[in-house]
């Protein structure tokens, strides 16, 4: 599973990314890949992964970055999740993202 | 709890609460300002190389060590000059890319012609003859940093838009079949391309020859009266209101706000980078104002908020505060805001989006009696307390600025918290004794 985290500029995201590889790691949940992105450069590097997780700041964007990315589940993290990176509830998203 | 809650929710439903929304939406959304936002991100390190030399070139003067005209000076401004220096170039490409990448152009060829229209009508070659009397091919660079910010602007959003118009009317020079797609596409760029030179080349060389001045004066004259309305005080206190209001509703209202600001605010500070590197002192421009925003913990200046909730008897604001510590020491606060939360939360947004502005007004105080020093130096990055303050300064003075945020914004947040606190804490109660309950 590959995960494609993205926000305003990629640093507040990149707490909640430490996290879900830490926990994932943890759990034997299987994460291979973890990134944090800006919304000035998701573009490039969207195709390497499995499923696009947006931060709450950058949820109005979502109708947008699903039109870039096509077919690829995006997912937005609900506020309280990020605010704590809550990696249990995030990774439960994941996988009803991932079964849609 | 079920009553607040509704009432909470009617708030957000009125008619000019869900107008507000759709309009910070939509500014968040315009496509302009997302590409300006975007490129102003993606230059972000040419910027601090930039400032990292300035940095080294300007310390030793402090001592006296070294003076404007030291070989050592002018050796460490080197990289200084073709970074900041050349600022609007890069600007140009950057976003010609980005906004034709929006609009679903091809970017890099939009990129670059961008860059080319700009150095046409900004700096074009000239032939000039020097003093042993050889004569030397020229492009003056003086248009090419802070001055030509606008004009960079300018000419990239309209070739661009100019670029967008020949798509749709599908102008371009149609190759048979057989020719190969990476050929026919190169061929597709070149009408526009050549509509924009005739335009663009064609309305500078008018502009010089009718009038005394040249295109970007012209445009730098056109836009200086918006421009000056939004770089003022009461400008700024606009400015700081707005970002910290679009938060509220979840966007991220500082990019938004900032992508309109950084072209100015890059303006002031290369201006005065010119004048400290010309042994002037530098001046103060409203537009420094509008990083008293986010001087103590992230917008709307959380960390005295932080502090407060450390001990909280609510157990929700104890672990939020706990999670957001270290990161609003960073300057970073998406876990205030989304977990305290801030978002969607009228008690706490008052003193949110008041804070700042009255953290502006004693700030500017400080400017206005000569304590805080202006900024000369482009530091532009998330960086933790007081760095970018003092960095962007070198003078000791301006790490007093977080200090300020510290104190008033704790005063503003205080009475809010306590009312909060209270709140959750019966919340809080009342949820424990349902579970006691529901267990027995």
């Amino acid at each position: 599973m590959k995960i494609l985290l993205v926000c305003a500029g990629g640093m507040s995201t990149s707490i909640v990314m430490k996290k879900l590889q830490k926990y994932s790691d943890e759990h034997g949940l299987g994460l291979e890949h973890i990134e944090a992105r800006g919304l000035d450069d998701y573009q490039e590097v969207y195709q390497k992964f499995d499923v696009i997780l947006l931060g709450p700041q950058v949820s109005h964007k979502k109708a947008e970055i699903q039109k870039t990315v096509g077919d690829k589940p995006v997912g937005v993290i609900a506020p309280a999740d990020y605010a704590l990176a809550n990696a249990e509830n995030i990774f439960k998203q994941v996988k009803q993202l991932l079964n849609k | 709890m079920a009553a607040e809650r509704l009432a909470t929710d009617k708030l957000l439903e009125t008619p000019f609460m869900k107008s507000l929304q759709r309009f910070g939406e939509a500014l968040a959304n315009n496509k302009v300002l997302s590409s300006l936002s975007n490129s102003m991100m993606g230059m972000i390190a040419i910027i601090m190389v930039g400032a990292i030399f300035q940095i080294l070139a300007t310390i030793p003067t402090l001592f006296g060590w070294a003076t404007n005209e030291s070989p050592y000076y002018q050796l460490m401004m080197g990289p200084y000059n073709m970074t900041m220096g050349l600022l609007s170039l890069a600007l140009a490409f950057f976003l010609g890319y980005n906004y034709a990448r929006s609009l679903g152009l091809k970017p890099l060829i939009n990129g670059l012609s961008a860059m080319i229209l700009f150095l046409m009508v900004a700096a074009p070659i000239r032939t000039v003859t020097l003093q042993d009397g050889t004569t030397l091919s020229a492009i003056d660079s003086s248009t090419l940093g802070g001055v030509g910010i606008f004009t960079a602007i300018v000419v990239a959003i309209l070739s661009v838009r100019i670029a967008h118009f020949c798509e749709q009317r599908n102008i371009a020079i149609r190759m048979p079949d057989v020719v190969p797609p990476f050929l026919a596409e190169t061929f597709n760029g070149l009408l526009p391309f050549l509509f924009n030179v005739i335009l663009w080349y064609g309305l500078s060389t008018v502009v010089v020859t009718y009038t005394d001045t040249t295109l970007p004066v012209l445009i730098n004259n056109v836009l200086s009266k918006p421009i000056a309305a939004l770089n003022s005080v009461p400008g700024m206190l606009v400015a700081v209101f707005l970002a910290c209001l679009m938060w509220f509703f979840g966007i991220h209202g500082t990019i938004v706000v900032l992508s309109a600001l950084m072209p100015i605010a890059l303006q002031a500070i290369t201006e005065n980078a010119a004048a400290v590197a010309a042994g002037q002192e530098p001046k103060f421009y409203p537009v420094m104002l509008f990083l008293t925003l986010a001087c103590a913990g992230g917008t709307g200046n959380t960390l005295s908020l932080v502090l407060m909730a450390l001990r909280s008897k609510s157990e929700q604001l104890r672990a939020v505060s706990r999670a957001a510590l270290i990161p609003g020491i960073c300057n970073i606060n998406e876990p205030v805001t989304f977990g305290f939360p801030i978002m969607y939360n009228p008690i706490l947004a008052i003193p949110y989006i008041l804070n700042p502005i009255l953290v502006a007004a004693v700030v500017w105080v400080g400017y206005a009696i000569g304590f805080f020093k202006p900024a000369y130096i482009p530091v532009m990055a998330v960086l933790p307390l007081g760095v970018m303050e003092f960095l962007s300064t070198l003078a000791w003075q301006n790490l007093l600025i977080p200090v300020v945020g510290l104190v008033v914004s704790g005063l503003c947040y205080y009475p809010f918290f306590k009312v909060y606190e209270k709140q959750l804490v019966e919340r809080e109660a009342a949820a424990r004794a349902e579970a006691a309950a529901s267990a027995d």
